[in-house]
């Protein structure tokens, strides 16, 4: 009998798809891939629509649970999966979405339906609310790169895992300008490293959007922003991508 | 009464479904769902600071991320009275044509394409023809690092902000890109003659036309807005006066009339509107088809999109050489915040967007509107797929649902932005 292949399923929740994209982006990487292993349910590249009931040796899952279905396809695909992986912030710490939190959530529902009423204004939780997930591809997208590399480390049998630097540790690597000492804000002194600091590369200062670094010495940070922000404002570039929520779980 | 459902449609952006009902022989009703969850993108905005939001909108979607970036930059600087600089200009459109070359090369190949070949799995399309899959991957990915060099990443630009660009963008490596111009040009000509190569199907319903509209250039970043069945034209500031948007209840997406009409955006409303604009090749691209302009035939928009990636291409190479051209380049104008209403429209891949703040004078944001391309077409596909009912009444299920999801495709519909 032939051996099958290892099966992959990805599935985009309510969100942009833009990891999807991500992966895309690198065709060549795909398509290598593809002659290795199964990938189904990538609905950017294919019509069959595949059950959430086959079984999956690993499931890729992107963006928010934010309708009943979203939440039940979750919690199946859990079930039929050896592997549940989050990509990107919003299935991995509830990413520019969770940002409705922070508002009266049912204010704002009227406020962009004019009050007509009818439809789901489910809280935006990052997957690990309602199951297991078993290892996390952070950022806002994530990187191409890291999510095939990522594919290889399981295909050969290795533990996945992320290097565990700031952000910080890159930047300064690739020489580009410190913000934070030129007062704007950027988180990467505790933001979890892996993007090559990429937006620092464009003179934006790091919002968090990969999640807290392991050790992130927060008040640290918090320290250096005072000096020219106040908590309120602080706690804004905080709330961005869902560190705040990381930050308060600590 | 016959009823026909389609479940999640994929190689769309976001999730939709499709219902429809044959009422008698001559009339139907369709309607398209929206599976997507509700993520209150203009509430989730409310407070927050004027400089998030071209960073928080570009995160409705990761296919068009730019567009709503630059949508967003548009109305924040007309807000805030911030005037920008013609290599500032310059450079954001060189990044808009980079991103519609590869939303483009990807909806119109991989994923309407194959409705018109019956192939259903881009992989077997793939192995199907590898030629021309290889050569639009490359059509595709030389817009995709365009915009990475420009906007500082492939998904969700960094570098474009509210008063142009944070660092000029690498000029080497733009150089290098661009030296590749005519052999990309060449590339999306033959894409463009291997898909006309295969018969679209039959269709035809005149319905009004909406884009920008400039007698410059073929206008994507900045135009007037022009509606072709009564010929008026309208500005940002004023694209609400007669355009209106209806929440309906239990419906996700707003639906828009114009003047109680429905109306359609895109690929196709631009090139009849604005033919005249086109670059020369992607123009002579047109011509082949010999067809009668205005075209009805909204499966048409699939062939649109094609010459549009010609002509972005085109497009793109005439502004990198004005941008070369300048001296003295001031890539990042001062923004301070202020209290003001700002307004903007451009042309996302998928048609016209529309973005509108009110700001504090701490330049923090009171209100926000965002009129998305797809919410614009949806109503106007809906009555297109009312009328290919019937005409489709004695087919097969199989076929009768293949036509309804080719239909919907072409339209290049985008349900994460029309949700948002």
């Amino acid at each position: 009998m032939k051996k099958s292949k290892v099966k992959i399923g990805i599935f985009p929740l309510t969100g942009c798809e833009g990891c999807c994209v991500a992966i895309l982006d690198l065709p060549g990487k795909l398509l290598e891939l593809q002659s290795k292993i199964e990938i189904v349910n990538f609905r950017l590249m294919e019509e069959e629509s595949h059950l959430e009931t086959e079984s999956y040796d690993i499931v890729f899952v992107e963006g928010s649970p934010l309708t009943v279905h979203d939440i039940q396809l979750l919690k199946r695909v859990r079930k039929h999966s050896k592997y549940v992986i989050s990509i990107g912030s919003c299935a991995h710490i509830g990413g520019i979405y969770h940002m409705k939190q922070y508002h009266d959530t049912d204010k704002i529902h009227n406020y962009v339906y004019r009050g007509k009423k009818g439809i789901e204004n489910i809280d935006v939780k990052p997957l690990s609310a309602y199951v297991k997930v078993d290892f996390a591809l952070p950022g806002c997208p994530i990187t191409g790169e890291e999510f095939y590399d990522f594919v290889y480390q399981l295909l050969i049998g290795k533990a996945p895992s992320i290097t565990q630097n700031p952000v910080c540790y890159e930047c300064q690597i690739q020489g580009n300008q410190c913000l934070l000492q030129h007062g704007d804000v950027c988180l990467g002194p505790i933001t979890q490293g892996g993007c090559s600091a990429i937006c620092l590369k464009s003179k934006q200062g790091c919002w968090g959007c990969r999640g807290l670094v392991e050790d992130a010495e927060v008040s640290n940070l918090v320290k250096k922003l005072r000096e020219k922000y106040s908590d309120k404002e602080i706690a804004k570039f905080f709330e961005v991508f869902g560190v705040k929520e990381m930050i308060n779980k600590k | 009464m016959k009823t026909i459902k389609i479940n999640h449609i994929a190689k769309t952006e976001g999730h939709l479904s499709f219902v429809g009902a044959m009422l008698d022989n001559n009339f139907a009703q369709a309607h398209i769902e929206t599976e997507e969850g509700a993520r209150l993108i203009e509430g989730i905005l409310l407070g927050r600071k004027y400089y998030e939001a071209p960073i928080i909108t570009s995160r409705i979607c990761g296919v068009c991320p730019i567009v709503h970036n630059l949508t967003s930059i548009k109305a924040m600087e007309s807000a805030l009275n911030v005037k920008v600089t013609p290599e500032i200009i310059l450079l954001r459109k060189i990044l808009e044509n980079a991103q519609i070359i590869h939303s483009h090369a990807i909806h119109a190949y991989f994923f309407s394409f194959p409705d018109i070949i019956g192939v259903s799995n881009n992989f077997n399309l793939i192995n199907k023809f590898p030629k021309e899959s290889k050569i639009a991957l490359e059509v595709r990915d030389w817009g995709v690092q365009l915009a990475r060099i420009i906007g500082g990443r492939t998904v969700h630009p960094i570098n474009s902000v509210i008063g142009g660009f944070n660092v000029e963008p690498d000029l080497k490596e733009l150089d290098e890109f661009m030296a590749m111009k005519d052999e990309v040009l060449k590339k999306a000509a033959q894409i463009y003659n291997f898909v006309i190569k295969y018969k679209l199907p039959k269709f035809q319903r005149p319905t009004n036309y909406v884009s920008l509209k400039s007698n410059s250039e073929y206008a994507v970043y900045d135009g007037k807005i022009y509606f072709s069945d009564n010929k008026s034209y309208d500005s940002a500031e004023t694209f609400l006066r007669d355009v209106q948007e209806i929440v309906l209840p239990h419906e996700k997406v707003k639906r828009t009339q114009h003047l109680e009409r429905a109306f359609m955006v895109g690929a196709l409303a631009r090139l009849n509107n604005s033919f005249d604009q086109l670059n020369p090749e992607a123009k002579k691209a047109w011509n082949k088809l010999k067809i009668k302009l205005p075209c009805y035939n909204s499966f048409y928009n699939i062939l649109a999109q094609v010459v549009e990636i010609v002509n972005c291409i085109e497009e793109l190479e005439k502004d990198y050489k004005l941008y070369k051209k300048i001296s003295d380049k001031k890539l990042l104008v001062e923004v301070k915040p202020r209290s003001g209403k700002g307004y903007a429209v451009m042309e996302a891949p998928r048609g016209l967007l529309y973005h509108e703040y009110e700001l504090n004078a701490q330049g923090n944001i009171l209100h926000c509107n965002v009129i998305t391309p797809t919410a614009m077409f949806l109503a106007n596909l809906e009555k297109d797929l009312e009328q290919l009912l019937p005409q489709i009444k004695n087919y097969s299920d199989k076929k009768q649902k293949d036509l309804i999801k080719t239909l919907i495709r072409a339209y290049d519909p985008c349900i994460s932005c029309a949700t948002h």
